[in-house]
C-alpha cells in the first residue's frame, strides 16, 4: 500500500530521530514518557515542565551551538512567538531550503528549556508558515504538488494523552479544508477559506485489511452532555476520577470499569485504545442495538427486454453473478438473495432449499399496479441452503430469455416489489438494466436534447429528474434500511440524471456503461469487474454516522449519497466502502481554546453479525491571524468541498457552477493580495499564493472543464453520470478526475515498468496536463480515473510502434477501446503492460478503467481513412483531459491567471 | 403460525432472533413487551408460561439461564408452541451452551443459529408435519399445568405496586404534616385564651404591690 501517507508530523515532536547531542546531555531523555507504566500510575499527572521537554531537540552541530548561544544572550526578551518549534521536516520539498534557514535562529531555544517553558504558558504555539510564491512565474505548475499530504496538523504531542502517531486521525480517514481554524467567525468571513470535512470511514473494500483497533469489552465512555465520545484528547481531570471532554468542556466521571478488564482484573487506562488511537471502534453494547443485526439481503432486478437480450447484458451479468456466489459478504451465512426479471411484468422466481425440491418455479405477475406476491415465502431465500438452486436458476435465466421481444421494461413496478419483498430486512437492490423505464410508475421518457443542450436551459431540463417516483420511493427505502444501487449499460438515452437518484438518498451508486455490449470483449472485462468487485464489497447494515465539533462549530451542510435524516444524523441503509463524504461546517461561536476537535461517529452492522461503532477524532490547532490560516489551508480538500458547492449549482445552472468556481479563485487571491501580501513589490506586480495553495487555480480551473461543467455539447446521460461520479468519489481519485495523471512511456527510465525491490511495479513520475509537452513521436499514457488513454504521436517511429502494438505500420494500430496487445520477446511491450496493470489496480475503489488507445495527428495520415471521424472524435476526448491547454473555446491554464489577475486588481 | 422467536439471557441480554418478514411492524411491538418481560423477570418467575397479547400469544420457557420465547398467533397448539421451545433449547444448549454464558458476551453473538431457527419453524408450518406433531405432542407435553396470564397484567402490576407505595408514601409525609401543624394551632389558641387573663392578673398584682409595699 504505497500510497498510504501518513501525515507528516515535525521530527523534533516525537524525538523519534536519534538526536546528536554532544554537548547538551540536557535533554537526553528526549522521549516522551509512554503511557505503559504500571497500572494506577498516572503519567499525565506529571509536572507540566516535564511534558514540553522533548519540544526542545533540535539537531545542530557544535559550531551552530556557539552560535546560537549568543545569540541566545540576545534573544532572551524577545517574545518571537512564530520561531517555536517550527517543523524540522516541512512537507513541501521545494521550500526545505528556506526552512533551513528560518531554522537557525530556532535553535536558540535548545538549551533554554526554563525560558522557553514559560513562553509556551504564554501561549506562543508552532503554526505552519506561510510560504509566498508567485503563481505566474511557476509555470507549468509544480504538479507533484498534487500528492503531497496536507499541511501538518501542528497539534504538540501534550496535547495527547498517550503521543504516537495514531492518535491524532490519518488525512485518510478525516480531512479538514483548515488544518488551522480560525478562531472567529469574523476572521473565518475574512478569509473567504472554506471550512469543511473531507469524510472516507473506510479504506478498502474489504474490511480485513488494516482494520482499526477494536474494543470488546462493551464499556462506551461519553459526554453526558454532548454525547461525544472519550478519544485521545480529552484530559484526566481531578486525579484521574473525572475527565473533561474536550468538545464542550464538561467534567464527566471516569466509569469504575475504565481501569479494569471484564474479568474485573485492574488494567492500564492508558492502553486503551480510545485513549492511544482516533481511529478505533468499539463493539456497541445492547443498548445501540435496536433489533438484531439483519442479514445482508441482494434483491436483484434484472431487465430481461428485448434490448436486454440484444446488448448482451443479461448473460453478462447472470454469468457475473454465478461466479461471485462464492465471494458475495457471507461472513455469517445468513445472506439472502431475491432474483426479479422484468420486462412488461414481473418474472419472480420461487427457489425452494436444496435439500427439498430442485424445481424453481417462475411466476408471472402482469399486473403492475398493484403487483402481489404469489408465494412470498420462497422469494427471498438464504444462499447457502439454495445454493444448487440458485445457480440452476441463473444458468437458466439466459435461456428462458433469449427469444423475448419485449421492449417494454416496468422499473417502477418492479422496485416497488422488490421493496415489498425485503422491507422487513432491509438489504440492497441492484438494479442491472439496459433500457429505459418505459412502463408503469415511474415510466420515463427520451428527453429531447437539441437546441437545449449547452444553454442556460440545459440543467432543468436535461440534468433534473423527471418522475418524482424515484426521490418519494428513497424516503420509503430509508425508512425500510434499502439500498439501490443501479448499474446502466446501453447504447441508447437512458435518463441517468433520473435514476441516479435512487442511489443518491440510499447510500448507493450509479453506474453507465455507455455503449455497451457484450460483442466487445472490453465492454464485458469492465462490466464484469466493476459488477463482481462491488457485490464482493463489504457493506455495513443500518448504519448512521454523525459528526460533532468543538463548542461554537456545527454541520450545517452534507454532501454525498445518503439521507439526511434529522439536521445533524446521515442515514445509511447500507454503507458502501468506496464512496467519501464531505461535511460543511459553520461557525455559530468564536471558539475558546488554543486547540479544536471534530468527531465523526459510525453506528454500524457488519455483515459479521456485530454491531461496532466507529470514531473518528481529529485535533486542529486555531488560530488568531490570517497568515496563519492560509498557510495551513488544505488545497485537495477545499477541492473536494468546492466540488461539491458545484455539483449542487449545476443541478440549476452549469454556468452558474463555472462562475463560481472562477470567482472562488479570485476571492482567495484577492484576500490574499489585500490582506497578507505587505510589501509593496514594485515591476511586474505578481499574483501572490502561498505555496500550500498553489495547485487551488489550477485545480479549479480544471473543474471548469471537467466533463460534469465543461460548456459545449456533451450527452446529458454522461453529464449526468460524472455528476454523479463526483459526489462520492474518494479524493485521490477526485483529483486524478480533476487533473489527469499524464506519464510519458518513449522516454521512460530504464526500471520504470519493472518490480523494485518490494516487487511493486515502478511507475514513471506524472508530467503536466498539456499537449505542447507531448512529442509529435511519443507515446504516452493518459489517467484521468475513470479511463486509461494511451497516446501514440501520429509521427512515432516504426520501431516503437512496432515495440508496442507488434505491427509495423502505425496506421493499421487499431485504435479505440482495446487491450494493448501481447508482443513476444518485446521488453518494452512488457513494461507497458504493467504499468497500465499497475495503474488498473485498485483495493479502494471497484473502477476498472478501460484502455483506449489514440493515434495522434500526423502529416501523413491518410486523407479519407475509414475510420477518420473515430480517430478524430477519440482525439477530441483524450485531449480535453489535457486541462492547462485552451480546450476548445475555453482559456489555457496561463490565460486564466491572467485574466484573474487583471480582475482583482480592477 | 409461529411468528417468531426471541432468545435472551437471564440478564436482559439478547442472543439471537429469527429474522421475521415483519412489514406492519406489528412484531416488533410485540418484541419491545419481550423486552420488559425479561427486564422484569426474577429467578423466583415461572420457568415456563403462556402470556397473552393482543392478537398474539407469546409463550416462554427457561430451562437454564437462557429464556427462549415464542410469539405465535392466537389460537395455534399450545402444545406445538412449546415443543417448539423445547427443540430449540435442546439445540441451542447443544450448539452454544458453554459460550452463552461468558460474561463478555455482545448482543446477538450467535445470529447464525437463525438458520436453525428457520429450518424448524417452517417444519412446525407444514400441516402435514403439524398434524403428526400435533398426535405425538398430545401426550408428551401436558401443557394444562402451564399458567397462562395476560401480558398487560404482569407488565402493570409492577406499575400498580409501585404506585400504591408511592400513594402511601405521600400519604404518610401528608399526615406528618397535619399532625405538625394541628400542634402548632393548639398552641396558638391556648395562648390566645389565656394571654389577656394573665396579663390583667399580673397588672393588678402589680398595682398590689405598688399600693401596698410602697407605703
Amino acid at each position: 500500500m504505497s500510497h498510504h501517507k501518513k501525515r507528516v508530523y515535525p521530527q523534533a515532536q516525537y524525538g523519534q530521530t536519534p538526536v546528536q547531542q554532544p554537548m547538551a546531555p540536557l535533554n537526553a531523555n528526549g522521549v516522551y514518557p509512554p503511557g505503559g507504566a504500571s497500572s494506577g500510575v498516572y503519567p499525565q499527572m506529571q509536572q507540566p515542565g516535564e511534558s514540553q521537554q522533548p519540544l526542545q531537540q533540535q539537531f545542530f552541530t557544535p559550531v551552530q551551538q556557539q552560535l546560537n548561544q549568543q545569540i541566545d544572550q540576545t534573544t532572551v526578551a524577545l517574545e518571537n512567538m512564530q520561531l517555536h518549534n517550527v517543523p524540522v521536516v516541512d512537507p513541501n520539498a521545494a521550500f526545505y531550503q528556506q526552512q533551513q534557514q528560518a531554522q537557525m535562529p530556532m535553535q536558540s531555544q535548545v538549551n533554554m528549556p526554563v525560558q522557553s517553558d514559560g513562553m509556551h504558558a504564554r501561549g506562543g504555539k508552532a503554526m505552519n508558515q506561510l510560504y509566498p510564491v508567485d503563481l505566474l512565474t511557476e509555470l507549468p505548475p509544480p504538479i507533484n504538488d498534487l500528492t503531497l499530504p496536507p499541511p501538518p496538523l501542528m497539534v504538540p504531542p501534550e496535547r495527547m494523552i498517550v503521543p504516537s502517531e495514531s492518535s491524532n486521525a490519518s488525512p485518510d480517514y478525516i480531512r479538514c479544508t483548515l488544518n488551522a481554524v480560525p478562531k472567529t467567525n469574523s476572521l473565518f468571513k475574512k478569509s473567504k477559506l472554506p471550512l469543511a470535512l473531507v469524510i472516507r470511514p473506510y479504506q478498502h473494500l474489504q474490511d480485513d485489511i488494516n482494520p482499526p483497533p477494536l474494543n470488546e469489552d462493551g464499556l462506551v465512555v461519553r459526554c453526558r452532555r454532548c454525547r461525544s465520545y472519550m478519544n485521545p484528547f480529552v484530559t484526566f481531570i481531578d486525579g484521574g476520577r473525572k475527565w473533561r471532554c474536550n468538545f464542550c468542556r464538561l467534567s464527566n466521571d471516569v466509569p469504575m470499569q475504565f481501569d479494569k478488564t471484564t474479568s474485573g482484573v485492574p488494567s492500564n487506562r492508558y492502553e486503551r485504545n480510545e485513549i492511544k488511537h482516533a481511529v478505533m471502534e468499539y463493539l456497541a453494547p445492547k443498548e445501540y442495538t435496536m433489533r438484531q443485526p439483519p442479514p445482508s439481503t441482494y434483491a436483484f432486478i434484472l431487465d430481461v427486454s428485448q434490448n436486454a437480450i440484444k446488448t448482451g447484458l443479461l448473460a453478462t451479468t447472470t454469468r457475473t453473478l454465478l461466479e461471485t456466489l462464492d465471494n458475495l459478504p457471507n461472513h455469517d451465512d445468513r445472506t439472502r438473495i431475491s432474483i426479479l426479471c422484468v420486462d412488461n411484468s414481473i418474472h419472480y422466481f420461487a427457489i425452494p432449499l436444496d435439500e427439498e425440491s430442485d424445481q424453481v418455479t417462475m411466476m408471472d405477475v402482469c399486473d403492475l399496479d398493484e403487483p402481489f406476491f404469489p408465494r412470498p415465502n420462497s422469494m427471498v431465500v438464504p444462499l447457502n441452503a439454495c445454493r444448487n438452486n440458485l445457480e440452476k436458476l441463473l444458468n437458466q435465466i439466459p435461456e428462458i430469455f433469449q427469444f423475448n421481444i419485449m421492449s417494454k421494461f416496468a422499473l417502477g413496478p418492479a422496485l416497488k416489489s422488490a421493496f415489498n419483498l425485503i422491507s422487513g430486512i432491509g438489504g440492497k437492490i441492484i438494479v442491472v438494466s439496459s433500457t429505459l423505464p418505459n412502463i408503469g410508475i415511474g415510466k420515463l421518457q427520451k428527453r429531447n436534447e437539441n437546441g437545449v443542450v449547452n444553454s442556460s436551459k440545459e440543467s432543468a431540463q436535461l440534468l433534473n429528474c423527471q418522475d418524482s417516483f424515484y426521490k418519494t420511493f428513497t424516503i420509503d427505502c430509508s425508512k425500510s434500511q434499502i439500498t439501490v444501487d443501479v448499474f446502466l449499460a446501453s447504447e441508447d438515452y437512458m435518463d441517468v440524471a433520473s435514476l441516479s437518484n435512487l442511489g443518491r438518498y440510499t447510500g448507493g451508486q450509479t453506474h453507465f456503461y455507455p455503449g455497451f455490449s457484450a460483442t466487445k470483449l472490453t465492454d464485458v472485462t469492465k462490466f464484469t469487474n466493476e459488477f463482481s468487485k462491488h457485490l464482493c464489497m463489504d457493506i455495513s447494515l443500518e448504519t448512521v454516522m454523525r459528526a460533532r465539533g468543538t463548542t461554537g462549530l456545527r454541520m450545517n451542510a452534507f454532501f454525498g449519497h445518503f439521507f439526511n435524516r434529522s439536521s445533524d444524523l446521515c442515514a445509511f441503509s447500507t454503507m458502501p466502502r468506496d464512496q467519501s463524504y464531505v461535511f460543511e461546517v459553520t461557525m455559530d461561536d468564536s471558539i475558546v481554546g488554543d486547540y479544536c476537535c471534530f468527531q465523526i461517529a459510525v453506528l454500524l452492522s457488519l455483515n459479521t453479525g456485530q454491531r461496532r461503532i466507529r470514531v473518528i477524532t481529529v485535533s486542529l490547532p486555531t488560530s488568531e491571524s490570517l497568515p496563519e490560516v492560509y498557510a495551513s489551508a488544505d488545497q485537495l480538500a477545499m477541492t473536494a468541498y468546492y466540488t461539491q458547492k458545484a455539483v449542487e449549482k449545476a443541478g440549476s445552472n452549469l454556468e452558474d457552477a463555472r462562475d463560481y468556481l472562477n470567482k472562488t479563485v479570485q476571492d482567495i487571491l484577492s484576500v490574499y493580495k489585500k490582506e497578507i501580501v505587505v510589501s509593496n513589490t514594485a515591476g511586474g506586480a505578481p499574483l501572490r499564493l502561498c505555496a500550500n495553495l498553489r495547485m487551488f487555480p489550477l485545480l479549479m480551473h480544471s473543474l471548469t472543464k471537467h466533463m460534469a461543467f465543461r460548456p459545449g455539447i456533451v450527452p446529458s446521460d454522461h453529464r449526468a453520470a460524472s455528476l454523479n461520479n463526483l459526489e462520492s468519489i474518494p479524493l485521490k481519485y477526485l483529483i486524478k478526475n480533476i487533473y489527469a495523471k499524464v506519464y510519458s512511456l518513449h522516454d521512460m527510465p530504464d526500471d520504470v515498468g519493472l518490480f523494485d525491490d518490494n516487487g511493486e511495479i515502478i511507475l514513471p513520475k506524472p508530467i503536466n496536463a498539456s499537449a505542447s509537452l507531448f512529442e509529435r513521436y511519443g507515446l504516452y499514457l493518459i489517467d484521468n480515473s475513470n479511463e486509461l488513454f494511451l497516446w501514440i504521436g501520429g509521427d512515432a517511429v516504426n520501431e516503437l510502434v512496432l515495440d508496442v502494438f507488434g505491427i509495423g505500420d502505425i496506421f493499421e494500430v487499431p485504435i479505440g477501446k482495446q487491450e494493448l496487445p501481447f508482443v513476444e520477446n518485446s521488453e518494452f511491450n512488457e513494461r507497458l503492460r504493467n504499468i497500465i496493470a499497475k495503474v488498473r489496480e485498485h483495493n479502494d475503489v471497484i473502477t476498472y478503467q478501460s484502455l483506449y488507445i489514440v493515434r495522434g495527428a500526423s502529416l501523413s495520415e491518410p486523407v479519407n481513412h475509414a475510420s477518420a471521424r473515430e480517430v478524430a472524435t477519440l482525439r477530441l476526448w483524450a485531449t480535453s483531459t489535457l486541462v492547462e491547454d485552451k480546450v476548445l473555446n475555453s482559456e489555457s491554464y496561463r490565460e486564466f491567471l491572467q485574466n484573474t489577475k487583471m480582475k482583482i486588481t480592477k | 403460525m409461529i411468528q417468531s422467536t426471541l432468545i435472551y439471557r437471564d440478564d436482559g441480554l439478547p442472543l439471537c432472533a429469527s429474522v421475521d418478514d415483519d412489514a406492519t411492524g406489528l412484531l416488533s411491538e410485540q418484541k419491545k413487551k419481550i423486552k420488559m418481560v425479561v427486564s422484569r423477570m426474577t429467578p423466583q418467575s415461572a420457568t415456563e408460561a403462556t402470556l397473552e397479547s393482543g392478537n398474539y400469544e407469546i409463550h416462554y420457557i427457561k430451562p437454564s439461564t437462557v429464556i427462549y420465547f415464542v410469539i405465535c398467533e392466537k389460537g395455534y397448539p399450545r402444545n406445538l408452541a412449546f415443543s417448539y421451545l423445547q427443540d430449540v433449547a435442546q439445540e441451542f444448549q447443544h450448539s452454544y451452551e458453554s459460550e452463552s454464558a461468558k460474561p463478555n458476551v455482545r448482543p446477538y453473538a450467535f445470529v447464525s443459529f437463525d438458520n436453525f431457527l428457520q429450518k424448524t419453524k417452517k417444519s412446525y408450518s407444514d400441516k402435514k408435519v403439524q398434524d403428526n406433531l400435533d398426535k405425538l405432542n398430545q401426550e408428551l407435553v401436558g401443557v394444562k399445568q402451564i399458567m397462562s396470564k395476560n401480558i398487560e397484567d404482569l407488565l402493570y402490576r409492577g406499575d400498580s405496586l409501585d404506585k400504591m407505595s408511592d400513594l402511601s408514601a405521600s400519604l404518610k409525609a401528608s399526615s406528618k404534616k397535619y399532625k405538625n401543624s394541628a400542634q402548632r394551632i393548639n398552641l396558638e389558641l391556648l395562648i390566645s385564651q389565656y394571654a389577656p387573663i394573665a396579663l390583667v392578673a399580673l397588672f393588678f398584682v402589680f398595682i398590689i404591690w405598688w399600693i401596698f409595699l410602697r407605703g
